[in-house]
């Protein structure tokens, strides 16, 4: 029997908003709340690559918004980052596809840079935040994620023949 | 964003996707939930004693609370100022912690279903945690006092001088602002909530000052404070209904709006 193939999509979203979701038990090092991975925008920029003409801009505007209301930032903040790592994902997929694991975790990381300095411009107008370069961390995490990342989501789309 | 910032008209999406998110939390909490159960059938006996005992200290200063509450009352009356009506105080378990180094807040299991509503103040057995921004259908979300967007009014108690205390961000630090050099703020103070802002009720413990430092070069003293409240800890939460009309447009009009100087008034008499 095969899954329709947004039923699979969305289960892997999901699955990235759960670990957006997770915590650390009270007491871990501050540091390790930085280090955490934009596990959403990986995922999503893995469908962009792979299935362009299912998962777009649209699909990242959804996931942002989501990941938006879990964490309680500005509407629209995440959304609009996501919409960037769509963006940069769909106008270059044909490369990436073409491209090294090593290659495409350094497009992973400038996308996802992107989109966090997107997400920090916001923060500073509206909390004031102040620069530090955590901000670019989740960005390099994420892409030291993206080779096995890439491999477990290859294979679930070899796995449901999503093409 | 600038909608959501600005104005509130996105409030019904935010309520909608944070009744949508909230199950998520759950999902991601039920690790910690499963070891506070386990560790609680360990401790049962020790906890039931010291409950106990807890227990009959709390009615005791309970009764003598009673007695003294009765006496203010009838001297408010004698003094024609309003009577405070206490609200009642509505439980709710935390079921979610946002995992954002930068800002600081949780997800209640109680919303709009059991009387929740935005701006409620939530406290804890120690003090107060903050105030719900958000509802959802079964869930809102609390933001801390430590949010960096978090200012809470306050009154020193020991001199009733009023302040405002600003979150950092930092889970074990407040700041008093805009405190003039002159301002009669020690080490040891205890900063109780004044309720000027006519959202949280007056005369809850927030904080602990630990530091008051002059800045060569600063016009205002830095003021560090430690929350009371076992803001990253408790689990069970108390939130406070809606204070009885007519108590705040009395302090309104006996009182000079504090809120809206930016702390820097003069000291309490």
């Amino acid at each position: 029997m095969k899954f329709p193939d947004t039923l699979v999509i969305w289960s892997t979203l999901l699955l990235a908003l759960l670990l957006t979701a997770v915590r650390l038990p009270v007491g871990t090092p501050e540091i390790l709340a930085w280090l955490r991975p934009e596990w959403g925008a990986i995922v999503l920029l893995y469908w962009v690559m792979a299935v362009p003409q299912q998962v777009g801009m649209l699909t990242a505007w959804v996931l942002g918004l989501l990941v938006d209301s879990l964490t309680g930032t500005l509407l629209g903040l995440h959304a609009l980052g996501f919409v960037l790592v769509a963006f940069v994902g769909l106008s270059m997929y044909e490369r990436l596809r073409m491209y090294s694991l090593f290659q495409q975790a350094l497009i992973v990381f400038v996308a996802i840079a992107l989109a966090r300095l997107l997400g920090f411009w916001a923060d500073v107008l509206t909390r004031g935040a102040t620069w530090t370069p955590m901000v670019l961390l989740p960005a390099l995490t994420s892409a030291l994620l993206w080779p096995p990342a890439f491999t477990l989501l290859r294979a679930l789309r070899r796995r449901f023949r999503i093409a | 964003m600038v909608a959501d910032h600005q104005t509130r008209w996105l409030d019904v999406i935010r309520s909608a996707l944070v009744t949508a998110t909230a199950p998520l939390y759950v999902v991601t909490d039920q690790p910690y939930a499963a070891t506070e159960i386990l560790l609680g059938y360990v401790r049962l006996h020790q906890d039931n004693l010291s409950m106990r005992q807890q227990l009959l200290t709390l009615s005791l200063e309970a009764q003598r609370a009673h007695a003294l509450f009765e006496e203010n009352e009838r001297l408010r009356a004698l003094l024609g100022s309003s009577s405070r009506v206490e609200g009642r105080v509505l439980f709710a378990e935390v079921i979610g912690i946002v995992p954002d180094p930068t800002a600081r807040s949780l997800i209640l299991g109680k919303g709009d279903l059991h009387g929740v509503f935005e701006g409620q103040p939530v406290l804890d057995s120690d003090g107060l945690m903050g105030q719900v921004v958000e509802v959802g259908r079964h869930s809102s979300r609390v933001l801390l006092i430590t949010d960096p967007t978090h200012v809470t009014p306050v009154l020193v108690n020991r001199n009733d001088y009023r302040a405002l205390l600003h979150g950092t961000g930092d889970a074990a630090r407040l700041e008093l602002r805009h405190v003039p050099e002159t301002a009669d703020v020690r080490v040891d103070d205890l900063l109780v909530t004044s309720g000027l802002d006519g959202r949280f009720p007056s005369g809850y413990p927030v904080a602990v000052v630990y530091s008051v430092e002059l800045e060569p070069g600063e016009p205002f003293l830095s003021i560090r404070a430690r929350p009371l409240a076992q803001l990253e800890r408790s689990r069970h939460l108390g939130l406070v209904a809606r204070p009885e009309a007519g108590v705040l447009p009395d302090m309104l009009l006996t009182v000079p709006p504090a809120g809206t100087t930016a702390g820097e008034d003069e000291a309490g008499p």
